[in-house]
C-alpha cells in the first residue's frame, strides 16, 4: 500500500500564509512532508490527519491536520485513495457531516418536542396564572379601553350607520341584572359582573377583560326567546369565570413570543408568523368555547332554564353562515368573539342541558329587548 | 515543435493574466442547495437553518479564491445554533417584558405608551447594531485562507455606539451626515479586522463620499421641499376638503384627486433617490476598497455602476415574469377550484399558500441573480498591489468566540 511514492503538493503549516511546494510520503504512521530540497519538515500521525472538505472530481483534495487550520493540497487523486487506508479516521469530518443529518434531526425532534409542550402546558398554566395574578383595577383599564376601541370600530361595519352608544333604559336593565343574579345564585365564584348593552345592530355578545360582558341590541332583538339570551348571556359569564378574556392577552403575547423565537426574527412582521399565530390561538380559543359552554349549561341547569334556546341560537347562527358563505356580515362573531358554533357544541349543550323553565316574564321580556330605547355616550 | 508548444500558454497568459481574486462558483448546484436548505429548513420547524446558512457560506467561501487559493470556511452549524439559544435567553426576557409594559400601560395617558415604545426599539436598534459587530467577528474568525485565520478585535459596545450616534446624527440631518456614518463604522470596522496578526486599515474620508452622497440627496431634498413647501395650499385645501366631508358634504374623488397630486412629485423623486443610492453604492464600494490596507497589500476596485445597475434590471425582470406567471396560476387555481369543488375555504386558503412560497422563492431568485453575479463581478474588477507580501503573515493565536452570531441570527441581520 504504501509504496514510497512522492507526490508533489502546496503546503500551508498554519502559522504563517506562506505556499510552500513540497513532496509528502504516506506511510502506515502518516503523512510526512519534505521540503524540495529533500529536508524533512513535518509528520503528520494518521490519527489526526482529517479531510478538510468533501473531495470533488477534478480537484485538488485539502488534506487537514485536526484542530489546525495547517492545509496540504494533493492534485493527484490516487492520495486520496490511499490515505482512506493509512488514516481511515480522515474521512470523519465527512462522515460527521453524514452524522450531522441525525443530529439536526435530533435536534428538530428535542424541538418539537419542547414546541409541543410549551404550547400545550407552559403557555396555558402561564397565561392563566398571570391572568390570576393581575390586579383587579388593570383588568378593568384594559377592559374598558378594549370596550371604547369597540364601540369606536362597529359604526365602520357594513350593518352600522351612525354612532354607537350605550342603551340605558332602567327597566330593561334591570331585567337583564335579575336574569343574572338568578343563575348566578348559588354558584361558587360569583365574578364581579359589569353587565352593558350596546345599540350597534349587529348580533354579537363578547366578554372582555375586568368583568366586562357586552350584548348587543341586534343579539337582542333577533333572539326568539328569553332562554336565548339567557343561554348566550350565561356563556359570556363563564367566559368570565375562567377569566379567558385576560388569558388570551397573555397567551397571544406568548404565542408571538413562541413563534419569533421558532422563525428566527425579533423583529416581526412575516407573513408565516400571522398564519401560524391565528392557527394557535384559534386552537386554544377552542378549548375556552368548550369551557364556557360547560358552565353555561351547569347555570342554565340551576336556575332550570330551558337550554334549548341557546341550542336554538347556535342553530341559527350555524344555518346563516352555511348559507352564505364564510363571508356573512353579520357574524362578527369571528370578530370580536372567538369560536363559531359547531355541531359538537350542539349536541353537547342538547344533551346536558336538563332545564324547562322560562328565563324571565313576558314583561321582564318585553322591557329588556326595548333596552335601547334610551342611550347615552358613557356606560351606566 | 517543442517551441510552439512552450510559446502558446505564454501568450495566452499575456492575453489574459491571471485573475488575483476569482468567483468561480455557478448557479446550478447552489440552486439546488438552496433549495435543499429551504426545504429542510421548513420541515425542521426552522430549526435546520443554521446548518443550511453554513453549506451555503462553505459554498461561497470555497468558490472565493485569492491568488488562486480558495477561502476556507470553518464554521459549524452547532456553533450558530448555540449562539441563537444565547440570543434568545436575552431577547424573549426582553420582548416579554416589553409586552407585559404594554398590558399595564392600557388605558394609560398615551405619553406613557409611547415613551414605553421609544425605549424598547431604541434598546432593539441599538442591539442590532451589537449583534452587526459580533456577527462580522464570528465570520471573520471563521474563515481562513493559505492556513491563517482572519479576526476582528474591538468591543461590539463601541462600535454600536459609534453607530448609533452617527445614526441619530444622519436622521437629524436628513441623511447628509449619512457619508460621516459610513466612514466612521467602516473605520472601526476594518481598523480592528485582522488578517493573522497583520492589521487591516482604512483610509477615507466623509468629505470625499459627501460630494457623492449629494446626488442622492439632492432629489430627497427637493422632494421634502415639494411636500412641505410647493404643496403648502394643497394641504390647506384638503383641510378644508376634510372639513365638509366631516359636515357630512359628498366629497367624492376630490380628497384623492388632491392627494395624488400633493404626493406624486415627492414619490417620484424618492424612487430617483433610490435608484440613484445604487450608483452612489458602487462609488462608495470602490472608494472604501481603494483605502483598504494591509502591510503594503492595498486593494482597487474597477467595478462599474452600469453594471450593477444591469444586474437589478435583470433580477427584477425575471422577478416580475416570474410573480406574473404565478399569479395566472392562483387564478387558474381558484378558479378550477371553485368550479369544481365550490369550496371557498380552500380557494382563500390557496393564495396565501402561494404568496409564502413565492416571497421563499423571492430569496433563492435573488442570491442567484443578484449576490453571485456580484460577487462574480466584485472580484474580477479587484487587483490587489504587493500580494507577495501576504507571504510573511503570521498565524494569530487569539482566542476564538466559542458560538455564532446568535442576536444577529434573532434580529434578522446579515444575508446569509
Amino acid at each position: 500500500m504504501s509504496d514510497g511514492t512522492r507526490y508533489a503538493a502546496r503546503y500551508f503549516d498554519g502559522k504563517t500564509a506562506r505556499a510552500q511546494d513540497v513532496s509528502i510520503a504516506l506511510t502506515e504512521e502518516g503523512i510526512a512532508i519534505y521540503r524540495q530540497t529533500g529536508i524533512l519538515l513535518a509528520t503528520w500521525a494518521s490519527g489526526n490527519i482529517v479531510l478538510a472538505e468533501r473531495p470533488r472530481r477534478g480537484e485538488a483534495a485539502r488534506i487537514g491536520l485536526e484542530g489546525t487550520t495547517a492545509r496540504l493540497i494533493v492534485e493527484d487523486p490516487g492520495v486520496i485513495e490511499q490515505l482512506s487506508e493509512i488514516a481511515p479516521a480522515a474521512h470523519r469530518r465527512i462522515r460527521a457531516n453524514r452524522k450531522a443529518v441525525f443530529k439536526i434531526g435530533a435536534w428538530s425532534g428535542l424541538a418539537i418536542g419542547a414546541v409541543a409542550v410549551i404550547v400545550l402546558v407552559l403557555i396555558p398554566l402561564l397565561s392563566a396564572q398571570l391572568a390570576e395574578r393581575t390586579p383587579e383595577s388593570v383588568k378593568r383599564r384594559i377592559g374598558n379601553a378594549t370596550l371604547d376601541q369597540i364601540v369606536d370600530i362597529l359604526p365602520r361595519l357594513p350593518t352600522e350607520s351612525g354612532q354607537v352608544k350605550f342603551c340605558t333604559d332602567p327597566e330593561g336593565l334591570t331585567a337583564l341584572r335579575r336574569l343574572t343574579d338568578r343563575m348566578m345564585a348559588g354558584a361558587e365564584t360569583i365574578p364581579d359582573l359589569r353587565l352593558t348593552v350596546v345599540n350597534a345592530k349587529l348580533v354579537n355578545a363578547f366578554a372582555l377583560p375586568g368583568g366586562i360582558v357586552v350584548l348587543t341590541d341586534g343579539l337582542l332583538k333577533s333572539a326568539k326567546s328569553p332562554e336565548e339570551i339567557a343561554g348566550i348571556l350565561a356563556h359570556e359569564i363563564g367566559h368570565v369565570v375562567y377569566a379567558h378574556p385576560t388569558q388570551a392577552i397573555f397567551r397571544t403575547t406568548a404565542v408571538s413570543l413562541l413563534i419569533s423565537a421558532m422563525i428566527g426574527d425579533f423583529t416581526g412582521g412575516i407573513l408565516i408568523a400571522g398564519v401560524a399565530e391565528w392557527a394557535l390561538n384559534s386552537a386554544y380559543s377552542r378549548d375556552a368555547e368548550r369551557e364556557a359552554d360547560d358552565f353555561a349549561v351547569q347555570r342554565l341547569n340551576a336556575a332550570n332554564v330551558d337550554g334549548e334556546g341557546l341550542a336554538l341560537f347556535f342553530e341559527h347562527i350555524m344555518k346563516e353562515a352555511g348559507e352564505s358563505g364564510e363571508e356573512s356580515e353579520d357574524s362578527v362573531f369571528k370578530l370580536i368573539s372567538t369560536h363559531p358554533p359547531s355541531a359538537e357544541r350542539l349536541a353537547f349543550i342538547r344533551s346536558n342541558a336538563s332545564g324547562t323553565g322560562k328565563a324571565m316574564t313576558a314583561a321582564e321580556w318585553n322591557d329588556l329587548k326595548w333596552a335601547c330605547l334610551t342611550t347615552a355616550d358613557r356606560a351606566p | 515543435m517543442t517551441e510552439s508548444h512552450t510559446a502558446a500558454p505564454a501568450v495566452a497568459a499575456a492575453a489574459e493574466p491571471p485573475k488575483q481574486l476569482l468567483f468561480d462558483g455557478s448557479r446550478k448546484p447552489l440552486f439546488w442547495l438552496l433549495l435543499r436548505n429551504l426545504g429542510l429548513t421548513i420541515v425542521t420547524l426552522g430549526i435546520y437553518r443554521f446548518w443550511a446558512k453554513t453549506r451555503v457560506r462553505q459554498f461561497f467561501w470555497r468558490h472565493t479564491k485569492l491568488l488562486d487559493e480558495p477561502l476556507e470556511y470553518l464554521g459549524t452549524g452547532a456553533e450558530l445554533f448555540v449562539g441563537f439559544l444565547i440570543a434568545i435567553v436575552i431577547l424573549v426576557p426582553l420582548a416579554a417584558i416589553y409586552s407585559l409594559l404594554g398590558f399595564f400601560s392600557v388605558g394609560q395617558p398615551f405619553a406613557l405608551s409611547l415613551a414605553i415604545d421609544i425605549v424598547y426599539y431604541t434598546l432593539l436598534a441599538f442591539l442590532v447594531q451589537v449583534a452587526i459587530h459580533r456577527m462580522r467577528r464570528y465570520r471573520l474568525t471563521r474563515t481562513a485562507w493559505r492556513g491563517v485565520r482572519f479576526g476582528l478585535d474591538g468591543s461590539s459596545i463601541r462600535y454600536a455606539l459609534i453607530s448609533f450616534g452617527y445614526g441619530i446624527l444622519s436622521i437629524m440631518t436628513l441623511s447628509l451626515a449619512h457619508p460621516w456614518l459610513r466612514v466612521a463604522t467602516m473605520k472601526y470596522f476594518f481598523n480592528n479586522a485582522r488578517f493573522g496578526t497583520a492589521p487591516l486599515s482604512l483610509e477615507a474620508s466623509g468629505r470625499w463620499l459627501f460630494k457623492r452622497w449629494l446626488v442622492v440627496a439632492a432629489p430627497l431634498a427637493v422632494g421634502l421641499a415639494f411636500f412641505y413647501i410647493v404643496n403648502g395650499p394643497l394641504f390647506l385645501e384638503m383641510m378644508e376638503i376634510d372639513a365638509r366631508s366631516q359636515a357630512g358634504e359628498e366629497v367624492g374623488d376630490e380628497a384623492l384627486a388632491l392627494l395624488n397630486q400633493i404626493l406624486l412629485w415627492p414619490i417620484a423623486l424618492f424612487f430617483l433617490s433610490i435608484v440613484l443610492s445604487i450608483w452612489y453604492g458602487v462609488v462608495e464600494f470602490r472608494y472604501l476598497t481603494n483605502g483598504v490596507q494591509l502591510k503594503n497589500v492595498g486593494l482597487r476596485s474597477e467595478i462599474s455602476a452600469p453594471f450593477v445597475y444591469r444586474v437589478y434590471l435583470v433580477f427584477w425582470v425575471a422577478f416580475l415574469i416570474l410573480g406574473g406567471l404565478m399569479a395566472g396560476l392562483v387564478a387558474l387555481l381558484v378558479g378550477a377550484i371553485s368550479a369544481i369543488a365550490q369550496n371557498t375555504g380552500l380557494a382563500q386558503i390557496l393564495p396565501i399558500g402561494l404568496l409564502i412560497t413565492f416571497f421563499l422563492f423571492y430569496g433563492i431568485l435573488r442570491t442567484l441573480l443578484v449576490d453571485v453575479t456580484l460577487l462574480k463581478r466584485a472580484c474580477a474588477t479587484m487587483s490587489v498591489a504587493n500580494p507577495q507580501e501576504l507571504d510573511s503573515v503570521i498565524q494569530s493565536s487569539a482566542d476564538l468566540p466559542s458560538h455564532g452570531e446568535g442576536l444577529a441570527d434573532a434580529l434578522d441581520v446579515g444575508g446569509f
